[in-house]
């Protein structure tokens, strides 16, 4: 077994026995994200030099498939990929200096402000919060921010007249209103916040777009990982479900018409899983446009696959799967949600259509 | 520099000198001229080792591993030029000459592989039949034994490049029907006899890919048996096992030269701009690099040695659907034009065309036609469903008829 496999095991184990899907409906158990931080996950991937621990990005991909498997509601994805990915690609060294150690040890938490309603992952206009660079305060709205009662800070991606900034504002700084609102998918709370002239630390006086955009890439491909956990834990439960289901005095996945709806479900989890695993690899040193076309290919194709096996695993598992006591619900909200957070199947296909037929380079 | 990156290098020299200079595909040469090329490449490769390459030295191979092998194909796909140039070839090489290193005696090796690298014997399947497609077992060609010799009676049907073939692999029922499976043996069977008659078979694109092999008391010598007599399916089937993995890198590059040619074919046609159209052909490019990461997958496995996976169904599967939706995006594109089957033909069998290949409506209906067979040939899309249900997810056997 590879150093990967085992950490992939040691996460699903500790999971099962600490946050089984029974528990995680109440919301996080206790103390379970403390304890995530102890066993070092937030340090992988993150270099030594920062306190890290090294490696690619393979070790993080495995935590997140697992967390996308058990619908864990911590904010690995938010803090430990996300705003640690904007601040090693987009802060000044001082900033990463003083962020990225304490993120990887778990000392500070981090969410992420990057759009408001009009959700645009894809960042074809400014970012909507304002920096007003001479008295380094932020003003607007952000919207969809996950995880916030984990956050100590809110990396915020900040528009000013002189392109994009990263700055890191207290969770509890003045000025700084958190809206919660009611989540479709509950085992990822989503809040509004709004600055209204919130002092920030500004952790890069430099044009951030580049990084940013890197960063928000990388965070597709993090959630792409989750979408193939969740999609290869719906699809394993529904055939051991279609293998005990007796109607017709026999089990329901003998039948042709079930059997083939699986193997169709696993023939795009397969599928899902190759693009997903290549752009686990073009993470840490492939170029921002290899970066970006591997990550549109694995969102959409994880999207659509996590879709169409959460729909199989419903329509299988038949009326009892429609109850709320069953957990199928839970995870047909998670891809549902998954599907459109970071862009949709259709906008990250419109981004390979712009490369194939524009000739534009991401 | 890995023993591999020289291996790709002394490919690409190889190719760069037998080539001319101005090479652009062998899809750019007129029919004509294309036949002897292919002809006189085959010749060339022949005399290099290419043919029969993954052979052992002693049957008149190069010894190629899994990894050489993927590597020729690759650099050969990406040239414009097949590694086997007949179209019988694929029967010969990929089919039949695993299943004799597998199986056959040292006598059936020695004689059989050097004459298939010569071209002497030129191969086709002979395992389909008018009752016997999906249940294959099902299967009523019969070979009766008269002294030395298997006498057979029987029809076998959807031979590729029938016609240009002189030898058959059959499988046959030597035992009873109610024995299905083991009463079934492999047995190579001359073309060139009275008791055989080739028909071509012409086909919804209006050419004759495929024939229909009436026997009519055929004969075979009974030393021609491959494996043990009543275990063909067993050795039928084993042929099922070799070959993955090695044709996946070729097989991404020959998808993604007929897509790149999709994406001009599009630009052509003013429909770039429209969203449909977009969100397809970005679908058709995620399939592509898709098919590439898991065709790695398959060759780094079977290159560990491991045993196949999952992969080969789920590679049959994934491939010929998409073909089957990228040449409807590729109909769709040409609109009226599409109505007038103009300009040149395509150029491969089966599959995506080669580097150079005509851009024209004839082409992509031919095209669209030709993987209407995909889905079906080779297991069709249901069989290899049912297949992933089975083997891979572990669901129950559906109930066969007593």
């Amino acid at each position: 077994m590879n150093e990967i496999d085992a950490l992939r095991e040691t996460v699903r184990d500790f999971l099962a026995d600490r946050a089984p899907i029974a528990a995680v409906r109440g919301g996080p158990p206790a103390g379970l994200w403390t304890e995530l931080t102890k066993l070092g996950l937030p340090a992988l991937g993150v270099p030594e030099a920062y306190g890290g621990l090294g490696g690619d990005f393979a070790g993080p991909a495995a935590v997140l498939e697992e967390l996308g498997r058990a619908l864990t509601p911590v904010p690995y994805l938010a803090s430990a990929v996300f705003a640690t990915e904007l601040l090693r690609r987009a802060a000044d060294e001082p900033a990463r200096r003083r962020w990225l150690p304490r993120l990887a040890a778990g000392e500070a938490t981090a969410t992420v402000a990057l759009v408001d309603e009009r959700a645009d992952w894809l960042l074809a206009g400014p970012p909507p919060v304002r920096l007003d660079r001479s008295s380094g305060r932020l003003t607007g709205r952000a919207a969809f921010v996950t995880d916030l009662d984990h956050a100590d800070v809110v990396v915020v991606v900040a528009s000013t007249d002189d392109g994009w900034r990263l700055a890191v504002v207290d969770r509890r700084a003045d000025g700084l209103a958190a809206h919660e609102r009611p989540a479709t998918d509950g085992t990822r709370p989503l809040h509004d916040l709004t600055f209204d002239g919130v002092a920030a630390e500004v952790a890069a006086d430099a044009d951030a777009e580049a990084g940013v955009r890197r960063a928000v890439d990388t965070a597709t491909v993090a959630l792409a990982c989750e979408q193939l956990g969740g999609a290869q834990h719906v699809l394993d439960r529904t055939v051991a479900y279609a293998g005990q289901r007796v109607q017709f005095d026999r089990p329901i996945g003998a039948f042709q018409s079930v059997k083939h709806l699986l193997a169709d479900a696993f023939v795009a989890n397969e599928a899902a899983a190759a693009a997903v695993r290549h752009a686990v690899t073009v993470v840490p040193a492939g170029s921002d446009a290899d970066l970006a076309i591997a990550t549109a290919v694995a969102k959409s194709a994880v999207s659509d696959a996590y879709w169409s096996a959460a729909r199989a695993a419903v329509q299988v598992h038949g009326a009892i799967g429609f109850t709320w006591e069953h957990d199928m619900h839970l995870f047909l909200r998670r891809a549902l949600v998954s599907r459109v957070q970071f862009g949709s199947a259709e906008q990250h296909r419109e981004r390979v259509a712009r490369v194939l037929l524009d000739g534009d380079p991401s | 520099m890995s023993p591999v990156t020289d291996f790709r290098r002394s490919v690409r020299e190889f190719l760069a000198r037998e080539l001319p200079a101005d090479w652009a595909g062998v899809g750019a040469l007129e029919p004509g001229p294309r036949r002897e090329f292919l002809d006189r490449w085959r010749r060339t490769l022949a005399e290099h080792g290419y043919l029969g390459g993954a052979w052992p030295t002693a049957y008149g191979g190069a010894g190629h591993d899994l990894v050489q092998q993927s590597a020729v194909q690759e650099e050969f796909a990406r040239a414009g030029v097949p590694h086997l140039p007949w179209p019988t070839d694929g029967f010969g090489f990929n089919l039949i000459a695993p299943v004799l290193l597998h199986w056959g005696t040292e006598e059936q090796k020695r004689h059989y592989l050097p004459r298939m690298v010569s071209g002497e014997h030129r191969w086709c399947q002979g395992y389909s039949e008018p009752d016997a497609g999906s249940d294959l077992f099902n299967l009523r060609t019969r070979a009766t034994r008269d002294g030395d010799d298997w006498v057979l009676d029987g029809q076998k049907t959807w031979q590729t490049a029938g016609t240009e073939a002189n030898w058959i692999f059959v499988l046959a029922r030597t035992g009873t029907r109610a024995e299905r499976a083991k009463g079934l043996s492999l047995l190579l069977v001359p073309l060139d006899q009275a008791g055989v008659t080739v028909r071509p078979i012409r086909t919804m694109t209006g050419q004759a890919e495929f024939s229909e092999v009436f026997f009519d008391g055929a004969r075979t010598r009974v030393a021609d048996t491959v494996g043990p007599v009543g275990e063909g399916a067993r050795v039928a089937l084993t042929l099922l096992g070799f070959e993955r993995g090695t044709a996946s890198g070729a097989l991404y590059i020959g998808h993604r030269l007929e897509l790149d040619r999709l994406v001009a074919l599009v630009r052509r046609q003013g429909r770039g701009g429209d969203p449909l159209v977009r969100q397809r052909l970005a679908w058709c490019h995620a399939q592509v690099e898709t098919l590439g990461h898991l065709g790695r997958q398959v060759l780094a496995r079977a290159a560990d040695g491991r045993p196949p996976g999952p992969e080969s169904s789920v590679l049959k599967l994934f491939v010929s659907e998409y073909h089957a939706r990228l040449t409807e995006l590729a109909v769709d594109v040409l609109g009226m034009d599409g109505a007038v089957a103009s300009g040149a033909p395509s150029v491969a069998h089966l599959g995506p065309d080669p580097l150079g290949s005509p851009n024209t409506a004839l082409a992509w209906l031919q095209k669209f036609m030709i993987a209407r067979a995909a889905t079906i040939y080779g297991g069709s899309s249901q069989i290899q469903r049912s297949t992933i249900g089975e083997r891979v997810l572990g669901l129950p056997r559906e109930r066969r008829p007593a």
